[in-house]
């Protein structure tokens, strides 16, 4: 291999060499060729956005100026003006949920509520909230049924709505390689969407079906979209990132109820603040029946249910 | 040190390299059809992973209830590849079998070419690769030590390193016609024993620690992983040793096969017991911890989709196993090589498919959704393993000619 | 010591000291989530906002249907026949939605064993009377239903029963909720069945079995 043949050449170049040059370049042009679906890319990143730091790294001017450009391609993108704002945790203030599964028709209007109220994708209907049909007399979520679309409450079933805990020791948090996702002061656990590599580790260590990706960039209306949007809750995400229900924090952040709770037709959801004792969720843990989703697993979960 | 007759480094070194280069680029008729079909499929590949990173994930049939499949399912399958390419890397140097020793570096290099086609697909399976950079510590905001991702992302590139350092090392030694200075490389080689065999386990908690799964919140988890590395890895390798002598007449020897195949019939038994400890756990005691094993292998409320690949793998598997058991089986070549062939796809099924799908199937809220990986996802999956044959093939193109001598730093460059 | 056996005790001491280096490393760091741990106490605010209660416009009246210029209901008082008129007032009350032949068809009864005289009061149609007797004006409904469904009465005074819309926080906003007669019809009270809104449509979710 190490001596050269005796071959013919042209300008001291044999026939191999010429073969190897234009195999290179036939190979080069066809990677280049592979490679056009990418410049659809271009018109969607931009430096800013590839250099752009972790929510928690960022000073509160640098976050503004992000938020501005976030804004300003929302207007670009999907011809909506919208305001979005970094909405702070209140202090004193730790946040817990709860449900009455003795109340709860199965009408799915939090669910509705939650995909108006956080700009979902509409092809998808997607929620936050999943509403489980089950049978009277089990709690094996194997008997269990997202898909039911007959008038409610049926006989011999209830309806147990399920949607993001904001576990006090969140598996999510622990796995994310990139700290994209971690736990606020006031227990909501959040998702830095600019962040986010989109492995969906986190996606398959949540227990509760809580996490949400985009497959594909979000579409909405224009006239549809929730123009009140905070950076780390229901902004309309990029593609290829996770996603997860933030207890509507630009809401409740400001003393409001989330999305889902207002919508309830039978009242059946209670939200407060668990550290004040005069709340109405103090008063659910105190005096009603309460127990959490997959308590065995230690995820010390915040949305308790409860039967009457 | 250096004789007026050698070149110091800053030249031979070069040298190497573009000695390298030349030997990867020019070959027989077969090596260029070979790489010609290779680089097809590569590109095939890419331009499905361009259209995917354009238009987003939605190209793949993964979904919120099956959200890791084919790139994943491929990852853990090389991650233990590259672990068992290493197998050969124990009788070598801890119980001095020096006829191994020629040809542990191409269990080395199996290594290197897994461990480049690992860290591809998890590039492939990222919803943002342009955001890579998040993952370097410094950098980014690895979140090392509790993410066992994190960990994953450490380990692998270290194992990386440290077989491209031993490698390096001795394909460069061996071009200056030297003997390599033993406290260069054998210390490596020790810990390249052992950080083999923490590559797969940590791969193996990324999974077992999801409490969440209970499919795969299982102790037996890790050794499972391991030992169907032990499968894969021997497997692959003395079906290539044959190749290689086939293609470039390097003598090997019968003792590595023997050794080999030594280790395959052990693990391969191995292999079965395991899976049969997992099967008497689910089924004896029932119930809904037991649903993804019975979706499995016989179908859950009519879902079935994953339940001839299982019987097949057990098939592959336990043909492979009794084939193994004649006596003097490292003779019979031909008997071996189906062998080896009928186990190497027997734990690419039972991994991929036995291990990440029934985790996802039924969902954390007891949902059934099926999966059929979409042409999009078939396209970058045989492109990424068409750039891992392409690595391989041309590390080997360069390390057998230097490995024998043909190629030394004293041939002149005309 | 031969050569083999010292090469196995460096791999042995090698991968205990890694396990024990990574175990450490784990220990030290924990699993952590950002909760601080210092107890958070709460403080309560000064001044609270409102709470309103929507009874439904018109409640304790025979609604006609039209509105008056406000958009309010029209309704007419029960007085107006229930006092007057010699032919009722000296008949004994109806005590059974199914007697109802004349007026007051519509009326669909399904609240147990209950007769009209256990909520209206028979002298004074404009009111309605607890079980001891005690008058209560239309608007104060609520009273009358919580002395039968404590429980629920209870449930709701907490704020777990009826919804809201507005603040949890109400130092920083009011809030609204519901009368009793707001979401149960006081004659039928039972939830009616409605239709959910759409299911999900998931990728790849299609539950066939």
């Amino acid at each position: 291999m190490s001596q050269e043949s005796e071959e013919p050449t042209v300008g001291g170049v044999t026939r191999r060499t010429a073969m190897k040059a234009l195999g290179a370049t036939l190979g080069a042009a066809a990677f280049a060729r592979a490679m056009v679906p990418l410049q659809a890319l271009t018109e969607e990143t931009s430096v800013d956005e590839f250099l752009q730091k972790h929510y928690k790294e960022m000073t509160p001017e640098e976050l503004r100026k992000v938020m501005d450009r976030l804004e300003k391609e929302t207007l670009e993108r999907y011809g909506a003006e919208v305001e979005i704002f970094d909405a702070k945790p209140i202090p004193g203030v730790e946040y817990g949920y709860a449900l009455n599964l003795s109340v709860c028709v199965g009408c799915r209007k939090c669910a509705e509520a939650c995909h108006i109220e956080n700009n979902h994708d509409r092809k998808t209907n997607n929620s936050y909230i999943r509403v489980l049909e089950m049978e009277q007399g089990s709690m094996d979520m194997e008997r269990g049924n997202a898909s039911y679309d007959h008038p409610v409450p049926a006989p011999g079933k209830f309806y147990m709505p399920v949607q993001c805990q904001q576990c006090a020791n969140p598996p999510c948090v622990d796995v994310c390689p990139v700290q994209a996702t971690w736990k606020e002061d006031d227990g909501i656990v959040v998702v830095d969407y600019n962040w986010c590599i989109g492995c969906r580790y986190c996606e398959a260590a949540c227990p509760y079906h809580a996490r949400r990706f985009n497959w594909s960039r979000p579409e909405i209306a224009a006239e549809e979209v929730n123009p009140v949007q905070a950076y780390l809750s229901n902004r309309i995400r990029p593609k290829g990132v996770v996603e997860k229900c933030t207890f509507c924090l630009h809401r409740t952040r400001e003393g409001k109820h989330p999305a889902c709770l207002e919508a309830c037709p039978t009242g059946a959801r209670v939200f407060g603040n668990l550290l004040d004792p005069n709340s109405e969720i103090r008063w659910v843990l105190e005096n009603k029946r309460v127990y959490i989703l997959k308590e065995e697993l230690g995820t010390q979960p915040r949305f308790f249910y409860y039967f009457d | 040190m250096m004789s007026s007759k050698e070149l110091s480094h800053t030249l031979s070194y070069p040298k190497f390299l573009w000695r390298s280069l030349v030997l990867a680029t020019d070959g027989s008729l077969l090596f260029y059809a070979w790489m010609t079909f290779l680089t097809a499929l590569a590109l095939v590949g890419a331009n499905a992973y361009a259209h995917q990173v354009a238009e987003g994930m939605h190209l793949t049939a993964m979904s919120d209830h099956v959200s890791w499949w084919l790139y994943i399912a491929n990852f853990t399958f090389l991650v233990g590849l590259a672990a068992g390419g290493v197998m050969m890397v124990i009788p070598a140097y801890l119980y001095d079998d020096h006829e191994m020793h020629d040809v542990v570096i191409i269990g080395e290099l199996l290594a290197i070419a897994a461990l480049v086609m690992c860290t591809l697909f998890v590039v492939v399976d990222l919803g943002r690769p342009d955001r890579f950079w998040h993952l370097m510590p410094g950098v980014g905001k690895l979140n090392w030590p509790v993410s066992m991702l994190a960990w994953d992302v450490i380990v692998l590139n270290g194992y990386l390193l440290l077989n491209l350092h031993i490698v390096g090392y001795l394909l460069y030694t061996r071009f200056l016609g030297k003997t390599p200075n033993k406290n260069w490389y054998v210390p490596f080689v020790f810990i390249s024993i052992v950080w083999a065999i923490s590559i797969h386990t940590v791969t193996a908690f990324l999974f077992s620690g999801l409490g969440g799964r209970p499919f795969w919140n299982t102790a037996i988890l890790a050794p499972r992983f391991l030992n169907s590395a032990f499968v894969a890895g021997p497997a692959f390798i003395i079906v290539t040793l044959q190749l290689v002598k086939w293609a470039t007449g390097f003598e090997i020897g019968t003792g590595p096969i023997r050794t080999l195949s030594q280790v395959l019939r052990v693990t391969v038994l191995l292999n079965l017991f395991l899976l049969g400890a997992e099967l008497f756990t689910a089924f004896y005691t029932g119930g809904t911890h037991a649903s993804a094993v019975n979706y499995l292998f016989f179908g859950l409320h009519g879902y079935t989709g994953l339940v001839p690949w299982t019987w097949t793998a057990i098939a592959f598997n336990v043909t492979g196993a009794i084939i193994l058991l004649q006596g003097r089986i490292s003779e019979k070549l031909k008997w071996l090589n189906v062998a080896c062939v009928l186990v190497f796809f027997g734990v690419w099924i039972e991994k991929g498919m036995g291990l990440i799908i029934p985790g996802f199937i039924p969902s954390t809220l007891h949902e059934m959704v099926e999966y059929v990986p979409s042409l999009a996802e078939w396209k970058v999956t045989i492109g990424v393993w068409a750039l891992g044959f392409m690595i391989y093939t041309v590390a080997l193109k360069i390390a057998i000619p230097v490995l024998t001598g043909k190629v030394s730093v004293k041939d002149r460059i005309k | 010591m031969t050569v083999g056996r010292k090469k196995s005790l460096y791999v042995v001491v090698a991968l205990i000291s890694g396990v024990i280096l990574a175990v450490g490393i784990l220990l030290l760091f924990g699993k952590g989530n950002d909760v601080s741990p210092e107890p958070v106490v709460f403080e309560p605010k000064g001044e609270l906002h409102e709470v309103v209660i929507l009874t439904p416009p018109g409640i304790g009246t025979l609604r006609t249907g039209l509105e008056d210029l406000h958009g309010n209901p029209i309704g007419v008082a029960c007085s107006t026949c229930h006092a007057d008129r010699a032919a009722l007032v000296d008949t004994p009350m109806i005590e059974h939605a199914a007697d109802l032949k004349e007026f007051h068809t519509e009326l669909k009864f399904e609240h147990g064993t209950l007769t009209c005289s256990s909520c209206h009061h028979p002298d004074d149609r404009d009111k309605l009377r607890l079980s001891n007797g005690t008058e209560v004006a239309f608007t104060d409904v609520m009273t009358l239903c919580a002395q039968c469904h404590g429980t629920q009465y209870r449930s709701y005074e907490n704020g777990a029963h009826g919804g809201m819309t507005g603040y949890w926080d109400l130092s920083r906003g009011p809030r609204e909720r519901n009368n009793c007669v707001a979401c149960h019809n006081p004659h039928a009270p039972a939830f009616p069945q409605l239709q959910p809104a759409p299911p999900p449509r998931d990728r790849f979710f299609n539950p066939t079995h």
